[in-house]
């Protein structure tokens, strides 16, 4: 059962097919796909530099699609910037307002590209967000910095509202309030959000969808509770030390040695815990994986294949001079 | 209503908040017939995703915990109706399993365990 | 890299690698110019020694021609890339970076935190930037210029030697202590240069007691290039400390002063804001330098005026530096200012202005709308203050009456204002399009363009044979344009970046603009006698249309990379 009950149109908001982007020689993003529903609220998590800003500019229409494709409200961001931008409310991750404009500058002057603007409502967020209406931009400090932004981003109550790290650099009271912004957006029948956020904490609390990227690809996809429900940790122990680390099918990370041996994995409880019969261990221990260490585990794999790859590489000639020497 | 969610506490939420208003119906403090606060204040209050909310108010309906009145709110249901008299039972079967196995895994005998049942309902009772 | 000197001496080379690959370029122009002149001199000189012919002989003449012409052109033009040579040296050496929020900065803040003495950061910028420009000077002075300038002038080394290392050394002090005061240090920065330009000029001046007065001023420059590292430790420790960030009163006044002139209305419309942000953004820096420019240029006459006391000689020293500095200086400067930021390395448009809901063709209107009433201000505020100067002078009959006389002073201001709009909309797209590095490298760009297409002018004003090639060469560029026009304002269309409006407005005011060219032209040419079907070829070439069909393309592709 659901809070917010389905538009009646069935186009997502947001409709990301195969979309690739390539900058100079690196690839920024490799076929990432994913739908964002109406009335959602989207969690995009990845380390620094994993793709999550060049998928946010492709939605914004920032950039071009070069291969793949991008639809937002049904409408393709490139062909026609006024149609989506009007409709969505942005605050970028290096909060770029110009510096030299007042506070209230700045609110009359996004006020003239909205017709749906809420005067009303941007006014109590002012008062909310203590931010005082003679004061330069550039003068005021990170979080009132962040908050501004978000006020101009909210107070057209726009259909889609999409945040670049809105947490980065502020304090727990800020961030705490930009949450709670995310979430009166959600609770308005219809309107979505889309964040994207290295803060798993935050992530977990808020969204409803959860995509995590690294090194420009989608690594896992769903909804947050159906991740959270598939992943475990178990403790296993074994009667003797087996001689290599235990392979688990839908295990994502095999730490420990000698006896006891922790695994996150990923897959249906029953299944696991047969081929953890089938491999004469038993569970002693058994938790719920946080989307933290889900998350580690997933992007720590991708990122330290390379590595293994090398590690393989060293194992095998130090075997051979072991075998010669 | 006054609840605490900690997200790194390998719980989900939703269950985090089932838990806790089921703890204070329990004890008392949730009054039976008392309104609890809407889905979407109260996913305000907490901070957390409304869905998640619904979700939890939805398990808890589904435990004849609460109940929905359509169109005006979701209020703490009366005890002591036969008929949900037997899922309760299973409820409290399944919280007795997970008690029960984590008292053998401490190797921990069943009348100790039963004394510390005893000792805790005293408690509670102490409190009211 | 053995030693923090070493290390940020390598940081100025490696930021300034093609900074300095340019200015060799420039050496290597101005050499081949400099060759060229003297072979073709010497070939005059070949012709009338070892030849029998008569010293009025057809050949020599021509050749005699050629010479005067081959050594115009490399005077000029080595003139001219000196001094874009020295400009670019000012931004090389200003060793100071830019951000999107804190705007231009002065010594780069990571290098406060590194354990590195204030001295050093200071001593090496100054002391490299410093024999840095005497070399340049020095290689342009003994290489470029004595072969091509044997008999004609004599060089005062001395004197540009110290001119332009204090010029620089000043210019470093000012840049580094005052990151606080933006706006303040902006203007002091043109103060500066309009200063050095005209003491550049001085010598050549011939003015009266000038030995006195060169040995005067080559004192003072001594002595500020002495006392500018000094002054620029002290500011630098102030700024490392966090002293001289802000001066709560003094900011708390300027804002005041600001704030009397923020906007309190609501605006119409998403056109009316647009115009707003873009006229709010470069308007009043560009009209404040303009105004102290102007203020200073009175100034330095006023002080001539009370010391030699004839103010009818005066006016031209007021009049023709303000125009020398609103045409090619100011309104390119302003172009663009309006364009982007001034002094980024690139021209990207920000996140804030990319994500507006409102179309290409909007963005480029108000960026044009805000161009032109800015310059339009600016032409005024100088047509006011050459006026009352006038006035002052008792010279305002005589120039009224000099602006229609017979030798065309009016026109030839009319022309200034006609290449003041080219000036302004420069290289719009090109700038719009925001892959292409800002000040100075777009600046000196845009000037080599120009100067180089006054040179070609200038070539076939002086062999009146080639008229018909010259005519042959306006008219295809004249169609090219319209065809580049037609070509983009179509495209523009097709992919709805302008409504139809933009297009025929545009359209409209180039047939009125040239029209009306067309008819003061014709009114001229019959009272002197200037050749008719090539101005009027001229004509055809004058109003801008080709790079404002441009521009919406050029602003697209910089939204949407």
């Amino acid at each position: 059962m659901t809070m917010n009950t389905p538009a009646s149109s069935s186009t997502p908001v947001i409709g990301i097919s195969d979309l690739s982007r390539r900058f100079k020689s690196k690839l920024a993003l490799d076929t990432v796909s994913l739908n964002v529903e109406r009335g959602q609220v989207f969690g995009l998590v990845g380390a620094n530099g994993a793709g999550k800003t060049t998928l946010i500019k492709h939605i914004l229409g920032l950039l071009k699609a070069e291969s793949g494709s991008v639809r937002v409200f049904g409408l393709d961001p490139v062909a026609e910037p006024v149609a989506v931008l009007s409709r969505v409310g942005f605050l970028s991750e290096d909060r770029d307002l110009p510096g030299w404009m007042r506070v209230d500058e700045l609110i009359r002057y996004t006020r003239a590209f909205h017709a749906k603007w809420d005067a009303a409502y941007a006014e109590q967020l002012r008062q909310q967000f203590q931010l005082d209406p003679t004061a330069r931009i550039k003068q005021l400090s990170r979080g009132e910095l962040a908050k501004a932004g978000l006020l101009v981003a909210l107070a057209h109550r726009p259909e889609l509202l999409l945040l670049d790290e809105p947490s980065s650099g502020l304090d727990p009271v800020v961030r705490r309030e930009m949450l709670e912004a995310i979430v009166r957006t959600v609770a308005d029948e219809g309107r979505t959000v889309f964040f994207s956020s290295h803060l798993l904490d935050e992530i977990e609390r808020v969204s409803d969808r959860v995509a995590m990227m690294a090194c420009g690809r989608v690594v896992l996809q769903g909804r947050l509770d159906e991740i959270l429900e598939s992943h475990f940790r178990l403790t296993l122990r074994f009667p003797t030390p087996p001689p290599a680390p235990p392979k688990l099918a839908g295990a994502l990370l095999v730490t420990g040695s000698g006896l006891e041996w922790t695994v996150l994995c990923n897959g249906a409880r029953g299944e696991l815990a047969d081929a953890v019969v089938k491999l004469g261990a038993r569970i002693v221990d058994e938790t719920a994986a946080s989307l933290d260490e889900i998350f580690l585990a997933r992007v720590g794999g991708e990122r330290s294949t390379s590595e293994n790859l090398l590690l393989q590489a060293n194992s095998t000639t130090s075997s051979k001079t072991d075998a010669s020497g | 209503m006054q609840l605490h969610i900690s997200p790194k506490d390998g719980v989900p939420i939703y269950r985090q908040i089932v838990n806790q208003v089921k703890y204070l119906v329990g004890s008392g403090r949730l009054a039976s017939g008392e309104e609890l606060p809407p889905i979407r204040v109260l996913a305000e209050q907490l901070v957390v995703n409304p869905n998640t909310v619904a979700r939890a108010y939805a398990e808890l309906e589904h435990a004849g915990i609460v109940t929905k009145r359509h169109g005006s709110g979701t209020y703490v249901s009366d005890n002591g109706s036969p008929l949900k008299r037997a899922e309760k039972l299973k409820i409290l079967a399944q919280r007795a399993d997970a008690l029960v196995a984590e008292a053998r895994h401490l190797e921990v005998e069943i009348s100790e365990l039963l004394d510390v049942v005893r000792e805790r309902h005293r408690f509670m009772q102490s409190k009211e | 890299m053995t030693s923090p000197a070493a290390a940020l001496a390598w940081e100025i080379w490696r930021k300034n690698r093609f900074g300095f690959l340019l200015l060799f370029v420039f050496l290597i122009v101005c050499l081949a110019l400099g060759r060229l002149a003297t072979h073709f001199a010497a070939e005059v000189e070949t012709l009338q020694l070892s030849s029998a012919l008569p010293a009025a002989a057809p050949e020599i003449i021509e050749a005699n021609a050629r010479a005067t012409d081959w050594a115009g052109q490399a005077k000029w033009w080595s003139g001219v890339l000196l001094g874009l040579a020295l400009l670019v040296t000012l931004a090389m050496f200003a060793f100071a970076e830019s951000s999107p929020l804190r705007g231009f900065s002065g010594i780069p803040s990571r290098l406060f935190t590194l354990p590195v003495r204030t001295a050093q950061l200071v001593a090496v910028p100054m002391a490299s930037g410093a024999c840095f420009v005497a070399l340049l000077y020095l290689a342009w002075s003994r290489l470029v210029f004595a072969p091509v300038l044997q008999q004609d002038v004599q060089l005062p080394d001395g004197y540009f030697l110290l001119l332009l290392p204090a010029a620089l050394a000043v210019f470093q002090t000012l840049v580094w202590t005052l990151p606080g005061f933006p706006r303040t240090r902006a203007t002091l920065l043109i103060l500066l240069i309009t200063t050095v330009t005209v003491l550049s000029v001085l010598p050549f001046a011939e003015l009266n007691r000038w030995s006195e007065r060169k040995a005067a001023l080559m004192a003072i420059y001594a002595v500020m290039l002495g006392a500018a590292p000094f002054v620029a430790w002290f500011g630098v420790t102030r700024v490392r400390n966090g002293d001289w960030r802000d001066w709560p009163a003094l900011t708390a006044l300027m804002n005041r002063v600001a704030d009397t002139f923020s906007r309190q209305r609501e605006f119409t419309g998403p056109a009316a804001a647009q115009f707003w942000i873009e006229r709010r953004r470069n308007g009043r820096l560009a009209l404040w330098g303009l105004a102290l420019v102007i203020l200073f240029v009175l100034g330095l006459n006023a002080i001539l005026l009370l010391n030699d006391g004839k103010p009818s000689e005066l006016f031209g020293s007021f009049y023709g530096p303000i125009l020398m500095f609103l045409v090619p200086i100011w309104t390119p400067m302003l172009g663009l200012m309006v364009c982007g930021d001034l002094v980024s390395r690139r021209l990207p448009l920000t996140t804030f202005q990319a994500t507006r809901p409102v179309a290409v063709g909007d963005l480029v209107l108000a960026k044009l709308k805000a161009m032109f009433i800015v310059w339009l201000g600016g032409c005024l505020l100088a047509a006011l203050s050459i006026g009352t100067w006038a006035v002052v002078c008792g010279q305002f009959d005589a120039w009224i009456h000099q602006l229609y006389d017979e030798r065309g002073e009016g026109m030839s201001l009319v022309i200034a204002g006609a290449l003041s709009l080219h000036f302004l909309l420069g290289l719009f797209p090109l700038w719009l399009t925001g892959r292409v590095p800002g000040l100075p490298w777009s600046f000196v760009v845009l000037l080599i363009i120009y100067l180089g297409l006054g040179d070609v002018i200038g070539w076939f004003d002086r062999h009146p044979n080639y008229r018909d090639t010259a005519l042959l060469l306006m008219g295809a560029a004249a169609a090219t344009k319209l065809g580049i026009a037609l070509l983009a304002f179509r495209q523009a269309i097709k992919r709805k970046l302008v409504k139809r409006g933009f297009v025929f407005g545009s359209v409209s005011i180039w047939i009125i603009g040239t029209a009306f060219w067309l008819w003061l032209v014709s009114r001229i040419t019959e009272r002197f006698n200037w050749d008719e079907v090539l101005l009027l070829a001229f004509v055809a070439l004058l109003f801008p249309i080709a790079r404002i069909a441009l521009a919406p393309l050029a602003l697209a592709m910089n939204r949407h990379r």
